[in-house]
């Protein structure tokens, strides 16, 4: 950027001083001017500080989205053996929406990932349903067992947690569960009593047929050699 | 003169087919739901909220000259649900500005049939068949109420 810090261009400058008679070879002598002002100097600083700065910033933006990223892979792919570690995936996704840099391949990877996570819970919220029916139907029994079976992770909110939670803590409800598997103990223990008293009546019944059979077959045997 | 519903439908089947890379759909996606243009925020009412949806996505609809005309948006709170918006957009490219009966006529697997719910989250899959159910049922009421 050059500027006419005087009011008047090199050219204005070089016609007055042909008129003036001021000649170099014939030819108007040109004027020393200066080739920026200081004003444009300062400018032009500024204006390469900040495309030096901005690069060093989207370099930063890129190396701190980048690690960001893989602590969340990290701890994603370390959630698939243990699955307490969805929750802490899913917060540092989360975190990730203020990052400055974010390539279509960590957008892909972030939503997918989230929207993995969301199913979990989704299905958690299915069991947390179910189970809360069937404590409205008084059967503790199956909500505990909804519950108890439960292996994923935990990621229902405060107030649904508390619910999920007092139904494995629940004392009553742990006496009513041990109730059923006494009771489903003495049943099954009556149904093999049962079972073997049937068997040994069966095994009775069929040797007595047997029995029956050999003695008819022993007459009839008799018969024959008492005819012969 | 513009384009029928079929010569779309045809189109999103090319692009889909086009598709070497898994990721390729995704960037789909993307790209479509950031070209996507939200929604006035007066117009964002409970009633037109898509039941089903992980993500809140509004779809209003505006019956004029005999088309159908929709507004879609979604908000995922402190999240930005591009995929939800993506999917959401792509069901627009096929359905917007359409006769009722043209939007009748579209085979509901079309899109299972391009292949998109492969690899889409369960979650999604079931939201995007709640907009797809939402928009069928938008285009019977306003061709009952164009036939009166």
């Amino acid at each position: 950027m050059f500027s006419f810090l005087n009011g008047k261009s090199p050219f204005d400058e070089a016609e007055e001083k042909l008129e003036a008679g001021e000649t170099v070879n014939g030819r108007p002598k040109l004027p020393q001017a200066p080739i920026m002002g200081w004003q444009d100097g300062v400018f032009l600083l500024v204006l390469v500080g900040l495309i030096v700065g901005g690069y060093y910033y989207y370099q930063y933006a890129k190396q701190k989205s980048a690690d960001t990223f893989a602590k969340c892979d990290a701890l994603y792919v370390a959630a698939e053996t243990d699955a307490t570690k969805y929750v802490e995936a899913e917060a540092c996704y989360n975190e990730t929406w203020d990052l400055g840099f974010v390539s279509d391949t960590m957008e892909i990877l972030r939503q997918n990932r989230l929207g993995a996570i969301e199913d979990l819970r989704n299905h958690q919220k299915d069991l947390y349903a179910d189970a809360m029916g069937a404590m409205a139907a008084r059967d503790s029994v199956a909500a505990y067992n909804i519950v108890n079976n439960y292996k994923g992770p935990m990621l229902l909110n405060q107030g649904d947690r508390k619910d999920w939670n007092n139904i494995v803590d629940n004392e009553a409800v742990k006496a009513c569960v041990a109730a059923a598997a006494a009771r489903a103990d003495s049943i099954a223990k009556a149904k093999a009593v049962a079972d073997s008293l049937a068997q040994v009546a069966a095994e009775l019944r069929a040797k007595a047929v047997a029995d029956s059979i050999e003695k008819a077959n022993k007459k009839l045997a008799k018969k024959k050699r008492k005819k012969a | 003169m513009s384009e029928s519903i079929v010569e779309r439908q045809e189109k999103i089947r090319e692009k889909f087919a086009s598709f070497g890379d898994p990721d390729d759909k995704w960037k789909f996606l993307l790209d479509l739901a950031r070209e996507h243009k939200g929604m006035d925020a007066a117009l964002k009412a409970e009633k037109f909220i898509i039941q089903g949806c992980a993500s809140t996505m509004y779809l209003v609809p505006k019956f004029e000259g005999g088309k159908i005309h929709f507004e879609m948006d979604v908000e995922g709170g402190t999240t930005n649900p591009l995929i939800s918006r993506g999917l959401g957009a792509l069901a627009l490219q096929v359905f917007n500005d359409m006769t009722p009966a043209d939007i009748l006529s579209v085979d509901p697997t079309f899109f299972q049939k391009i292949g998109l719910n492969v690899g889409l989250s369960p979650t999604r899959s079931n939201g995007f068949a709640s907009l797809l159910k939402q928009i069928y049922l938008y285009a019977r009421v306003f061709d009952a109420l164009s036939k009166k």
